[in-house]
């Protein structure tokens, strides 16, 4: 049975029935997401182990190459291994993925907890805010604060999460305002737990799988959005591997070394993807686990 | 000996209606009191406001004296402490009153560490005992298990647990068996009625059901259109009602020795709460209704040895059941 196959060993198997089993398991295409996550979080962690040249380094002997076994894909106008430096690129923008979701999941999360709990003019005051600023785009309002703050990375990050953590705080107001009018939260009441307690230990992790998943397609938008203000020279700055700094640096040569871009490009549309499969991957699991 | 829990005048009123007013009643020490009703008659609200449960648009009115003690004006601080340690409730639906993400055994182990400062091996201990004497098998096993993996019954006994881990001295089951099987309605009584003597605790068992209360409970408190009509020991109540909605009550339940005759239910429904009748809120109903009774609310008055009625017919009515005696 082909099931059989990519189970886990017997000791790990739980002694369910078999649909149970397979109900268990994270889906095709979130197993996809994560194996191409995975992917790239190596890169991330051992850039050097994988990458066959130094990302930084020159070589006016090779300037401009296509692909071949030798720079499988080509080299850059200064005779720089695109591989190598779309592989140390991970690492910047996996850090992006984390570094720009992380400030807005954590407080938009407290925030949208608290809020949606308070209710009440709390709450009130809270959505006149937000649509506030949902009346400006985002990227728009970001690049805003950036150019405000100056360009590279860190202000970028200060950007995205004065901004971020409006979308998280949101969603979480709302599945805490569905959740606060369960039983359980009542019983809750009933026992004479604080607020806190019933905020945080009850309904949180009752409201936790859509901000799982929100998260992980938060984390694909941050690498698009990273990579967007790399190219527009307002993120990371050269000579730093980022892959929207190396599609920057190709366009000039789009008709001649078209390698130079495509190849980063990919690696934005499949970073994306596989957060993306992932995240809806772990939704698909997570419906089927409650 | 003062009651243990007391209400007096007790009302609620939401917006513009009252759906609760005048209640007084009171919890002796070691008793069962049973709260009968139909739908909306403000069971549940009554007890939600001895908790002070209500949402914030809800005005109490009234006193709410525990041991003596107001609970409508005591700090929030002091009613939390109240909550779960002195006086527990149990809900009508096992199954959403759990939390489904966390095992049962850590429900348990934070009232008891919230409350009794229990905690670690000690607090698990305890949590085995508890789930051991609402009479989960294989206890220890079971403490981490979640809610879903218990079935209904299963997952009534556990909330028992969660609610008498901090020893309160009142338990408050509102429709507790509800939800469930009629066999297991049996066994969830039974054993509320056996915690309620190991563990000396009182009980207000709110339902709608008849039977349970022929079958558990010591006194009877019967609601309509939220007011107490009548109250009285259980026994009295059923053969010598002296109100003519709990005679009404009676009439409609289905009698074993009189199989395949036509119910006699009460004609027409509950009066609307923003929409009263003036005088007693059950004379539109009422077989036995004179033009006084529609005039104003009669006050519920002692009609025999421990019993009260709020109805002008009463005499008549303990008169007429002694001569069908």
């Amino acid at each position: 049975m082909s099931d059989e196959a990519v189970a886990p060993p017997a000791a790990l198997r739980p002694a369910a029935t078999a649909p149970r089993r397979k109900q268990l398991r994270l889906p095709a295409t979130g197993l996809l997401g994560g194996a191409i996550l995975l992917l790239f979080l190596l890169c991330a962690l051992a850039p050097w182990l994988i990458a066959p040249y130094d990302p930084l380094a020159f070589d006016y002997m090779a300037i401009m190459q296509p692909p071949s076994w030798e720079h499988p894909f080509g080299t850059d106008n200064f005779g720089r291994d695109v591989l190598s430096r779309t592989i140390w690129a991970a690492q910047v923008d996996l850090q992006i993925a984390v570094f720009a979701t992380l400030f807005p999941a954590i407080f938009g999360t407290l925030a949208g907890c608290l809020i949606g709990y308070a209710g009440g003019w709390v709450d009130a005051l809270f959505r006149r805010l937000v649509d506030v600023i949902v009346t400006i785009p985002f990227v728009v309002l970001v690049i805003a604060i950036v150019a405000v703050l100056g360009p590279g990375l860190l202000n970028m990050y200060i950007a995205i999460s004065a901004v971020g953590w409006i979308i998280y705080a949101r969603l979480m107001r709302s599945e805490i305002i569905a959740q606060k009018k369960r039983d359980y939260a009542a019983a809750g009441r009933v026992m004479g737990y604080g607020r806190l307690r019933i905020i945080f230990r009850h309904l949180l992790p009752n409201a936790a799988s859509p901000l799982l998943v929100y998260w992980m397609t938060d984390m694909s938008l941050a690498i698009l959005l990273g990579s967007s203000l790399g190219y527009l020279g307002l993120g990371a700055q050269p000579p730093t591997a980022e892959w929207g700094v190396l599609i920057a640096d190709g366009k000039n040569f789009m008709t001649t070394a078209w390698w130079m871009s495509i190849f980063p490009g990919t690696a934005i549309v499949l970073g994306g993807m596989g957060f993306s499969l992932f995240g809806d991957g772990l939704a698909t699991w997570l419906r089927r686990r409650a | 000996m003062t009651p243990l829990l007391s209400l007096r005048g007790l009302g609620v009123r939401i917006g513009g209606v009252a759906p609760v007013s005048g209640v007084s009643l009171d919890v002796g020490r070691g008793e069962v009191l049973g709260l009968v009703g139909e739908s909306g008659s403000g069971k549940s609200l009554t007890m939600r406001a001895v908790l002070r449960l209500l949402p914030p648009a809800a005005q109490v009115t009234g006193q709410v004296l525990w041991e003596g003690q107001d609970l409508t004006t005591l700090p929030e601080g002091g009613i939390r402490k109240v909550r779960g340690g002195q006086i527990a409730m149990v809900f009508q639906e096992p199954m959403t009153a759990l939390n489904p993400v966390l095992p049962v055994g850590l429900q348990i182990t934070e009232s008891l560490g919230e409350h009794l400062g229990l905690r670690g091996a000690a607090a698990r201990r305890r949590a085995v005992e508890l789930l051991d004497q609402v009479g989960i098998p294989d206890a220890a096993r079971r403490l981490g298990a979640y809610p879903h993996e218990f079935s209904g019954g299963m997952r009534q006994r556990a909330m028992i647990a969660i609610a008498l881990a901090a020893g309160p001295k009142l338990l408050l089951a509102d429709e507790p068996t509800t939800a469930l099987d009629v066999t297991i309605q049996d066994q969830i009584l039974k054993l509320l009625l056996r915690l309620k003597d190991e563990l000396d605790m009182s009980v207000v068992l709110v339902t709608h059901d008849l039977g349970v209360v022929a079958g558990t409970c010591d006194r009877v408190a019967v609601l309509y259109a939220g007011r107490v009509m009548e109250t009285g020991p259980t026994e009295r109540l059923f053969t010598r009602p002296s109100h003519a909605y709990t005679l009404g009550l009676l009439h409609s339940l289905p009698d074993a020795a009189q199989a395949r005759q036509r119910l006699r239910g009460i004609p027409g429904v509950p009066p609307d709460p923003a929409a009263l009748p003036s005088g007693c809120r059950f004379a539109p109903r009422c077989a036995y209704a004179v033009a006084a009774c529609r005039l104003e609310q009669p006050p519920l008055v002692p009609v025999a040895e421990a019993q009260e009625s709020a109805c002008l017919r009463a005499a008549d009515l303990l008169a007429a059941g002694r001569e069908a005696a």
